[in-house]
């Protein structure tokens, strides 16, 4: 997707597999390049935000991401025609009463519109929150956390996107995005990752690894946002290296396999603040915005 | 009757799939079912053959007949994911936008606007050596990834009556989400795998909310627990602390990555994780599966 001129730069970082390091390198980047200019994390991963847990932000800002429900009104003559009329199955007829599933309600209407006698009305619901706030100077926190046994998280990212990013200031001085978003290789990670002007896949060495990593390197493809590797816990193997030379893939950064990595990381530290590791995440803010403005590095 | 148990985490990567293959090595007779669709590597450790294969229409996408459109634009009014535009003199589905609920069908004066199923995704079926094995591939950048999960299961659910086995061990997505809601489902109950640090204590408890949500039973595995004993411990007394039990732990071993590179479950090669999954597996059994646990005790010697 052609990135609008004039709009903030955003690096979207993912992997497929999940526990790979996506929130480690996108919260120490993001701390990175807020030393060189405004800055914006955004959590996407709505099903697990843990960004919080090492940005430590001050909660300034919060408010629920509604979705519309239909209530079944006394002009009801059961006819079945609202249950027919919704796909996600989420209108049961019992006893000759229209019982609404409430986690099945995508909240579009159709039935509605489909009710002969219009006994159909709408509410709205909370299923998810979003969140936001500041994270120390020049930088910005944003999360969306979807709701126990809620399944609209597309719903909530698109929330998250318009309310985080949609209404950023174009032109010079415009902030910097880093978007930390959801595993896997759904049509959420798409909502997450499109329009990015770098997708930063993060990937460890192990044969699950690198499978997970060729299903987020197809998505980052037929998004058409230029990809770049970070290989994480680094084993010397040289595993991902011959991957990324064969898919043309360049790669922005490493970290090696470390237990004082995994220890620092597991009670929400910094690796930036720390003098074994800040180097890397500067090499990599360097490499980052340098291949987001379609420079060629070596 | 036939049960079922899913291996799931609130966060990626703690190694849910590592316990599955292990808890099919040491269960005996069983059907796997891959459940995380959307990355899914349950077959990359369990030795297989395809057997079967289908490809999987789990949504549908608005169908416009440009013929029937008089160009009204009542369905733009009723699409609440802006996905028809104009298009000359008359209208065009974006199928990306397109969530194919149909609201616009009801809309559209001329009948003009069908549902057309989409496909997302593959369901295979192969023959593990100790049963059926159920997995799928959501396309890339598909929608519905709960839906393939549900046919999945029903997949393992169907090879399980038709062969006479009644355990079916599930692999799950991480998150707590669609595919995870529709992975636990249902089951007898959910080993939550997680891993000794604040993310791992904070996905944890959002996914014991999922599972308390519908009535699940779970117990809780933590894995690699000693890179940082004190907040395995901390993991642990919080999950008791809300009625969930412990099923055991598991120690860091560097046997595991070098099992899923031979494409092995841990437990053939032995070692310190090999020998605490085979804990864990029985405490699984004891907490979740009473009465498989009285059964097998029955027939070990005494």
């Amino acid at each position: 997707m052609p990135k609008k001129k004039g709009l903030a730069t955003r690096v979207a970082v993912l992997s497929g597999k999940g526990g790979t390091g996506k929130t480690t390198v996108a919260v120490n980047l993001a701390r990175t390049l807020a030393a060189a200019g405004q800055t914006i994390y955004v959590d996407y991963d709505v099903e697990a935000p843990d960004g919080a847990l090492f940005l430590r932000p001050e909660l300034a800002f919060e408010e629920p991401v509604l979705s519309r429900y239909p209530v079944v009104g006394d002009g009801c003559e059961p006819c079945g025609l609202c249950s027919a009329a919704c796909t996600y199955h989420a209108l049961a007829q019992v006893h000759g009463r229209v019982l609404l599933l409430e986690e099945f309600c995508h909240g579009c209407g159709a039935c509605v519109l489909a009710c002969p006698r219009k006994a159909i009305e709408e509410r709205e619901r909370a299923v998810g929150m979003l969140r936001s706030g500041p994270a120390g100077p020049s930088l910005g926190w944003w999360e969306g956390a979807i709701g126990a046994g809620e399944t609209l998280a597309d719903a909530v990212i698109r929330g998250l996107r318009h309310r985080a990013e949609g209404f950023l200031t174009p032109g010079e001085g415009a902030p910097l995005v880093v978007a930390d978003c959801p595993p896997g290789s759904s049509c959420e990670v798409v909502a997450a990752a499109r329009g990015s002007d770098l997708a930063l896949l993060v990937a460890e060495p192990t044969a699950f690894g690198l499978h997970d990593l060729g299903l987020a390197l197809a998505l980052v493809r037929q998004l058409d946002v230029r990809a770049a590797l970070f290989v994480n816990k680094d084993d010397g193997s040289g595993a991902l290296d011959r991957y990324a030379e064969a898919q043309g893939l360049p790669i922005a950064g490493r970290l090696p396999f470390d237990r004082a990595i995994a220890r620092a990381t597991a009670v929400g530290g910094m690796l930036q603040e720390d003098p074994r590791w800040a180097d890397a995440f500067s090499r990599l803010g360097a490499e980052v915005l340098a291949l987001a403005a379609g420079e060629v590095t070596a | 009757m036939i049960r079922q148990i899913a291996v799931v985490s609130g966060k990626g990567g703690t190694g849910k799939t590592t316990a599955t293959a292990a808890f099919a090595d040491l269960a005996g007779p069983a059907v796997l079912a891959d459940c995380d669709v959307e990355a899914p590597n349950l077959h990359l450790v369990t030795a297989h053959a395809l057997r079967m294969e289908t490809e999987f229409f789990g949504r549908h996408v608005a169908a416009l007949d440009v013929g029937a459109c008089r160009g009204c634009g009542a369905c733009t009014r009723a699409c609440r994911y802006g996905a028809l535009r104009r298009r000359g003199s008359a209208f065009a589905v974006d199928p990306l936008a397109c969530e194919g609920c149909g609201a616009c069908r009801f809309a559209c004066p001329y009948d003009a606007i069908s549902l057309a199923p989409l496909r997302t995704g593959r369901v295979l079926v192969s023959s593990a050596q100790r049963g059926a094995f159920a997995h799928a591939e959501l396309d890339v950048g598909a929608d519905g990834s709960g839906r393939l999960v549900t046919e999945v299961r029903r997949h393992a659910l169907e090879e399980a009556q038709r062969s006479g086995l009644d355990l079916v061990l599930i692999d799950g997505a991480p998150g707590t989400g669609c595919a995870v809601i529709a992975t636990i489902g249902g089951t007898q109950g959910v080993v939550a795998v997680t891993e000794p640090s604040r993310s791992g204590l904070a996905d944890l408890g959002r996914l014991l909310d999922v599972a308390a949500h519908f009535h699940v039973p779970a117990a809780v595995v933590v894995n690699r627990w000693d890179i940082e004993p004190a907040l395995a411990a901390e993991i642990e007394r919080e999950s008791l602390g809300r009625g969930v039990p412990v099923a055991g732990r598991i120690p860091f071993d560097e046997a595991v990555p070098r099992a899923i590179a031979q494409g092995l479950p841990v437990t053939r090669l032995g070692g310190p994780a090999a020998e605490a999954l085979a804990e864990v597996w029985a405490g699984v059994r004891d907490l979740l599966l009473p009465d498989l646990a009285r059964a097998a005790g029955a027939s070990e010697p005494a």
